[in-house]
This record gives C-alpha cells, sequence and structure tokens, in this order.
C-alpha cells in the first residue's frame, strides 16, 4: 500500500509522507507559551456588538476586523442605543456654543491678560483672525477653570483638535437658565465685562466650589 | 412618631436588600396616608433603587410632587444599574434644567459610559466643569471611565491627570482606557506606577490588551501575574486569557489555560466554559468545543450558540442545524449570532430553503432585526446555488447600502456560475461607483474581464491595482508543530530547512501534475511579470512553505495547522487540497475569512471562499 518515489535526495524525504500515514499520535505533551510571533486576530465571527461592527472581506461577512465574537461580550457592554435623536441633557446646550478647556493658557504663571490673550491667539488659528476670535468669545475663565467659551459650530468646533494646550473641547450649556447665561466672565468684543449685579450674585451662588456634604458610601 | 420608625424600617431594607419587606412596609405607609410625605417618599425611591427594582423606583419617583436631590440620584442610579441607562438620560432631561449635585453628575457619567456615547458625556462633562462640583474627584473617575469606554484615552488622561487624589478605581479606569486603544506602552508605564494593585487592575490590563488586539501582550502580563501570585478570585482575567488563545488560535497555550480553569476550580462558571467552547473551536478542535458544551450543567444562548457557530465555520452544516434544533428545544432563544452561523451553515450546503426559512423566522418568532452580515450571509447561500437574480434583488432590496464587499460577493458567484453578461455589468458599477479597498477585489474584476475577453477593461483594473498603496503587511503563514510555532514570509525563505522543504515543494508539485494534471494558475498574481516569474511567485507563497514545514516536522499522521494572516489564493488553494490527497494527512488553514479542512482532496469550505 505504500506509495514509493524515485530515491533523491529530496525525495527520500518527500517519501515519508506519501506512504500510508499512521494512526495520529495524541497531541504532543503541553510546553511553555508559544514562544514565536503568531498572526494577530484573524478570524472572529459577528460579535453581540451588532451593527456598529463592519466586516471587510470579500466573501463573507463572518470574520475580522472590528467585531469580535467573544464570550466575554455576552452580556453585551451597550445594553441599549444611547438615544441619539434625544434632546440635549442641558438647557443651553445647542451645538453653536463651545467650551474649550485649556492647559497652561499663555505658559506658567501668566496673568489673566496673557491668558486672555491665549484664548484669542487660538481661536484665531481656526476663524482666521484676532479680530474675528474676540467677536466670536462669549466669556473667559481664568480662575477655577482655564478655557473659554466661543460661538461657532460643530464643524469649527472639530477643527480644534491637536492645536497644543486644548485639552476638551465640549458643547457648552447655561450656568443660569433663567438668563441664558453661559457663565465665567463675559466676554464682549475683546473685553471683559463685568454683569448685572443680580446675575452676578446668581452667578457666584451657582458656582461657588462645593463639595459633598452627604457621606461617600451612599454610593 | 410614626415617620421616623418607618424610615428607620426602610434604611434597613435598604442596607440588607429586601425587597418583600420593603413592599409591606410600602403598603402600611400607603394605608396609612403618609406616602406622600417627602422623607418617606424619597427613601422609598432610594430602597426600591438598591433593591434592584428600578420600576418601582421610576413609577413611585414619577407620583412624586416634589423630589429633592436624594430621590433623583437614587432613581438614576437604580436605572442605571438595572441596565437601563437610556432611561437614565431621558428621566434626567425631563426634569427641565436641573442642577445636577455631584452624585447625580456620576450617576450621569455613568449612564453615558454604559450607552457608549460619548456625546451625551461631553455635555456633562462641560456642564460639571462649569459647576460648583467640578473639583470632584468621584466624578472625574468616572468621567476617565467613560471616555476610556469611548475609546478617548487622550481625553481619558487629561481627566486622570487632573484628579487629586487618584484611587486604584481612577488608575484601573485609566489603564484599561489605553489597553482598549492598544496604547501598550502607555498602559503598561501607568501599571507599573500605581502604588496598590489588586486583581481589577490586573485584569483591566490584560483583558483590555486582548480587546485591543494585543493577544501576545496579554500573555507576558498574565504569566507576571501568575508569578507574582495574585489570587484570581474573579475568573474574568481567566476569560479574557481564553479569549486571547482564540484569537491566536493558539491551541497549546488554550489547553494549558483550561487546565488552570479546572485546578482553580471555575470549570462549573458558564462564561468560561463559554469562552472555552469559542476557544477549541477557533483553534479548529471542534471535538473538544462539543466535549465542554456537552459537560455544562448550565447553558446558556452564548453556549449553543459559540458551538453552532464552530461548528458551522468548520463546515460541520447539519450538525449546526441539529444542534440548533435541540437548543430550540430545550426553551433557550436564538440570538442574531446564533443566526449569522446557521445561515453561514446553510451557505455552505445549498440549503436554500431552509436558509429563507431561517431567515423569515428571525424576525417573525424571535423579533430579531437582520443586520448587514444576515444580508450578506444569505447573498452567499442564494449566489452558490446560482439564484443569482434573486441575490441581486436581495442586494437592492435591503435595507443596507451595499458595499464593495457586497458587490463583490455577487461578483464571485457570477463567476463560478459562468455569467459573464452579468458579471460584466456588475463589475462595471463596482469599478465606476467606488474606490476599492481590497486587491482581490480587482483580481476579481480582471478575471471577469477576462473571460469575457474584455482586454482594454483587465488592464484598466490591473493598472488601478498598481495604484493602490502597496499593501503594508506582507503575506505569512505559522505553523504549529510539537513546541514550537515557525512563521513563513512570501517569498524564498532563508529558513536553515530551505533545501528540505524547496525539496519537497518540488516533488509535490511533481505529482500534482502528474496525477492531476495540476498547472499553476497565474492568474492569481496580477503583478506584470512573466509566466516563469509569476510559477515562482505562487510556488513561494507562505503557506506552502509551512504546509512543507508542517509535514516534514509535525508528529506523523497529526493534522497540520497553519494560520495565515490573508486570505489564501486559488492556486494555493488547489494546491492544498492535491497535497492533502497525495500525502494523506489533514490540513487545517485558518486565513483571513474562514477555516479550510482540507482532506482526501477536498475542503470543507466546498471552494467557496
Amino acid at each position: 500500500m505504500a506509495k514509493t518515489l524515485t530515491r533523491s535526495t529530496a525525495s527520500r524525504v518527500a517519501n515519508r509522507f506519501l506512504s500510508t500515514s499512521r494512526a495520529a499520535s495524541p497531541s504532543p505533551i503541553p510546553s511553555h507559551l508559544i514562544s514565536r510571533r503568531s498572526s494577530p486576530t484573524l478570524f472572529n465571527a459577528v460579535g453581540f456588538i451588532p451593527a456598529l461592527t463592519r466586516f471587510t472581506t470579500i466573501r463573507t461577512r463572518m470574520d475580522r476586523s472590528g467585531g469580535s465574537y467573544s464570550p466575554l461580550k455576552s452580556g453585551s457592554n451597550f445594553s441599549e442605543r444611547p438615544p441619539t435623536e434625544m434632546a440635549p441633557l442641558f438647557p443651553g446646550c445647542d451645538y453653536e456654543h463651545w467650551l474649550i478647556v485649556m492647559d497652561k493658557p499663555g505658559g506658567e504663571n501668566a496673568n489673566k491678560q496673557q491668558m486672555i490673550d491665549c484664548y484669542v491667539q487660538t481661536l484665531a488659528k481656526i476663524v482666521g483672525s484676532e479680530e474675528e476670535a474676540k467677536r466670536k468669545i462669549y466669556n473667559v475663565s481664568c480662575e477655577r477653570y482655564f478655557g473659554f467659551g466661543c460661538e461657532i459650530d460643530e464643524e469649527t468646533s472639530n477643527k480644534f483638535e491637536g492645536l497644543p494646550g486644548v485639552l476638551f473641547v465640549l458643547p457648552d450649556s447655561y450656568v443660569d437658565q433663567e438668563y441664558k447665561d453661559y457663565g465665567a466672565e463675559l466676554f464682549v468684543n475683546g473685553e471683559v465685562v463685568p454683569r448685572p449685579p443680580e446675575r452676578q450674585r446668581r452667578m457666584m451662588e451657582f458656582t461657588t466650589q462645593r463639595g459633598s456634604d452627604r457621606p461617600r458610601h451612599r454610593r | 412618631m410614626l415617620i421616623p420608625h418607618y424610615l428607620h424600617q426602610l434604611q434597613l431594607c435598604a442596607r440588607n436588600r429586601t425587597l418583600t419587606t420593603a413592599k409591606s412596609l410600602h403598603a402600611h405607609i400607603v394605608k396609612l396616608g403618609i406616602a406622600q410625605c417627602c422623607p418617606l417618599a424619597n427613601t422609598l425611591v432610594n430602597v426600591y433603587g438598591k433593591c434592584g427594582a428600578a420600576s418601582h423606583a421610576h413609577q413611585l419617583f414619577d407620583e412624586m410632587p416634589q423630589r429633592d436631590h436624594i430621590a433623583w440620584a437614587s432613581v438614576l442610579t437604580a436605572l442605571n444599574q438595572a441596565n437601563l441607562s437610556g432611561k437614565t438620560l431621558s428621566v434626567f432631561s425631563s426634569s427641565g434644567g436641573l442642577r445636577p449635585d455631584d452624585f447625580l453628575f456620576s450617576a450621569l457619567v455613568k449612564a453615558c459610559a454604559n450607552l457608549g456615547s460619548v456625546k451625551h458625556g461631553k455635555q456633562v462633562h462641560c456642564h460639571f466643569i462649569v459647576s460648583e462640583y467640578s473639583h470632584d474627584d468621584v466624578v472625574k473617575s468616572s468621567l476617565v471611565d467613560m471616555y476610556a469606554k469611548g475609546d478617548l484615552p487622550d481625553s481619558a488622561k487629561a481627566v486622570f491627570d487632573s484628579i487629586r487624589l487618584k484611587t486604584t478605581i481612577s488608575w484601573t479606569a485609566m489603564i484599561s482606557g489605553f489597553a482598549k486603544s492598544g496604547r501598550k506602552e502607555e498602559a503598561l508605564e501607568l501599571f507599573r506606577q500605581i502604588p496598590v494593585k489588586n486583581l481589577y487592575s490586573w485584569t483591566a490590563l490584560i483583558s483590555g490588551f486582548v480587546q485591543s488586539g494585543k493577544g501576545l501582550e496579554a500573555f507576558s502580563v498574565f504569566i507576571e501575574m501568575r508569578r507574582e501570585r495574585v489570587d484570581i478570585l474573579d475568573p474574568l482575567v481567566l476569560s479574557s486569557i481564553v479569549g486571547a488563545c482564540a484569537n491566536l488560535a493558539a491551541s497549546i497555550a488554550g489547553r494549558q489555560v483550561h487546565g488552570l480553569v479546572i485546578a482553580l476550580g471555575f470549570d462549573s462558571c458558564v462564561f468560561i466554559s463559554n469562552a472555552l467552547i469559542d476557544m477549541y473551536a477557533k483553534c479548529s478542535d471542534v471535538v473538544s468545543a462539543k466535549d465542554i458544551f456537552s459537560r455544562m450543567r448550565h447553558r446558556d444562548v452564548v453556549s449553543w450558540t459559540s458551538l453552532i457557530v464552530g461548528m458551522a465555520q468548520h463546515g460541520q452544516a447539519e450538525k449546526a442545524l441539529a444542534l440548533y434544533d435541540d437548543m430550540v428545544s430545550h426553551g433557550v432563544k436564538p440570538n442574531e449570532v446564533t443566526f449569522v452561523g446557521l445561515i453561514y451553515a446553510c451557505s455552505h450546503v445549498g440549503f436554500v430553503a431552509k436558509g429563507r426559512e431561517l431567515f423569515q423566522s428571525m424576525t417573525k418568532d424571535y423579533g430579531i432585526r437582520p443586520s448587514l452580515q444576515h444580508y450578506t450571509c444569505l447573498l452567499d447561500l442564494l449566489g452558490r446555488s446560482g439564484l443569482l437574480d434573486e441575490a441581486e434583488n436581495l442586494i437592492h432590496s435591503m435595507p443596507f447600502l451595499p458595499d464593495e464587499p457586497t458587490w463583490a460577493a455577487l461578483l464571485s458567484a457570477c463567476k463560478r456560475q459562468g455569467q459573464g453578461q452579468m458579471g460584466v455589468r456588475i463589475a462595471d458599477h463596482l469599478l465606476g461607483s467606488f474606490k476599492l479597498k481590497d486587491p482581490s477585489t480587482y483580481i476579481l474584476l480582471s478575471n471577469i474581464y477576462a473571460s469575457a475577453s474584455l482586454w482594454g477593461k483587465v488592464s484598466e483594473a490591473r493598472r488601478k491595482l498598481g495604484d493602490m498603496e502597496v499593501r503594508k503587511d506582507p503575506g505569512y503563514s505559522s505553523v504549529e508543530v510539537r513546541k514550537e510555532t515557525e512563521v513563513f514570509y512570501a517569498g524564498e525563505t532563508s529558513h536553515p530547512l530551505k533545501d528540505e522543504i524547496f525539496g519537497l515543494l518540488k516533488k509535490l508539485e511533481e505529482e500534482m501534475r502528474r496525477r492531476k494534471g495540476y498547472v499553476p494558475d497565474t492568474n492569481w498574481i496580477l503583478h506584470d511579470m512573466d509566466e516563469q516569474e509569476k510559477e515562482k511567485l505562487l510556488f513561494w507563497h507562505s503557506e506552502r512553505s509551512a504546509v512543507a514545514y508542517g509535514l516534514l516536522k509535525a508528529v506523523p499522521g497529526t493534522p497540520i495547522q497553519i494560520v495565515k494572516n490573508l486570505r489564501v489564493c486559488g492556486d494555493c488553494h488547489v494546491v492544498l487540497k492535491h497535497i492533502s490527497e497525495i500525502t494523506e494527512r489533514e490540513i487545517i488553514v485558518r486565513d483571513a475569512t474562514r477555516y479550510h479542512h482540507f482532506k482526501g482532496g477536498k475542503c470543507s469550505c466546498n471552494d467557496f471562499w
């Protein structure tokens, strides 16, 4: 039954495989974990994370990139779809007003004016000129947090990505709903402008730092 | 007199989580007419929340004429814990401008994290910064977690750096964020800095790495964890590592971890068993997968589905379908993934009617909306069975935008069924409408045009392929032999056993030509070169070197297991079939899209990949 071949150096080696195979022996003794490189994640069936995963190969979708069928995800990380059509959570959040939080604006030990200059210059990089930037900025903060509010659309807000010194780009909302006030110090046409006393009083009340006065363990 | 008494009783219920007692107390309170009393009402909401009765809490909350922050925090937390985070946000936004306190901020951020909604998370973050609670470390910790889950590790880090008193929870959230995004150096760096490591820190790092595809890093960390004798009291880390084995098709490692699972006493844990079934299936050992499944005393839908999918992927379609019948008779409801597996199985054996029936059943009986994956599997089924017009109609009627893979699937069916005209029409559409991303699409197009003798278009396809970015990953195959895994790259190898490999492959090729009339199909090489060079390229495709090495070195008679990072080319597929027949060995190849079991000259994929 053995199928033999002509004998040459290479074929002697090849011969082994062309003869009848013996019964398969059991798997070798387990040893140390794999030492060489192994291929990256290849074959993954569809995961429990539906819809958000797309596969990119041609023939079928039962495979790589993104969708990983892992029993780990049997509980499903994302239990429901976030209601994207849902109204914003806070009044005044219209995605036309953005809070830009910065890291050490104007450098270490900068004074207030230097910080404000930094804010203006940063926005100017996006909107084109410092005059335009001054028009767009509606508030500045140089104490509790360092940043400014500016009136731009969502697409423009994305341009802050990667700018040096920018920590966060966040959709702004009212601190004082009644007066439609976004808080911090009002900034109009390049100048810090004080609020009317009543509004200022309310603002102080809303933003005075408070710690939790309830015991932590309630969480 | 009464009120303090009931308050005290209710607080005991909250602490002990005794729902029935709470309910009877509630009944008393209602009958006594004091249910509207503010402290009682607030406490009731809190108690229901803590006892896990989120809907009760919510209902009660809705009926309250006056609610304080405690009531709000209680109901929102209860909704979060009941996995109803969408409700958390909608209930809050119905408040019309309530100013959150630190507890509410935490609950809101957690809801956003649970939903994976960074969009809403940023709204909360903004409001938090300008509020009077902006220094709160606990909220910041939740923000780190939210950004980490939303795949924005840089934002997470920025918040993390601002936390004054970092707790193990915040460290772990940050490390998890880096690990999940695949930023391994930063994750490891941070991990070294944690003042106090616990099992959760290790678990976060390991499972983060597994999720981002860094299986080997996950393993090194796991080994280190074992060396430090960290007590594995919670098995989540084990199921992560099993997952890593599955992704890497590391059957030897997988078996060792399985041993560990048994030694540590977690073998009756359902989700670990599920992970093991999946791992064995992905290592092409469906027998072991079935074995684990049979021994489970409690199974859930994931257990059944893992095995069904495993069988389907290895060409055991009838078994998969039989298992499904069994599953249904046990009263277990299938989910989306089950149906993908089932329809996939049908497409491999041409069970058109069954496939269609399952597709209908998915929506009709189980209310599952078919995803693009389901449609594609159905498309494959119709294509393979020659029902091309129906397949094309499906593409037009499905509620998803057909993309490159969808059309390419139909195109390859046309090619196989010899439908030249339709093939050309679709090829034109594909070429004209999409900026193609997959080089094999170009190969397909070129072949379709070639069979229709449209040489101008053939050149166009090849030129566009040339214009494409050069693929960054070279083709390589790894083969597990005894203790080691060898990796072979495409092209002439410089391996020490090169001569033997070359000799063996040459010998096999001679046999193939002689017995089977094999001729290398150079259509699979699109580069511009002469025929001889093309044949040489094919000869040195990595899977062939890997098979040769396996034949030379593996225990005789055992199946040779190969993992390839790209799709096996058509010529290699033919060659491997021949080799399996000539050498009477089983060859199992896991490529980028599926499993191939080559045995006796045939492949389990039925030549459709």
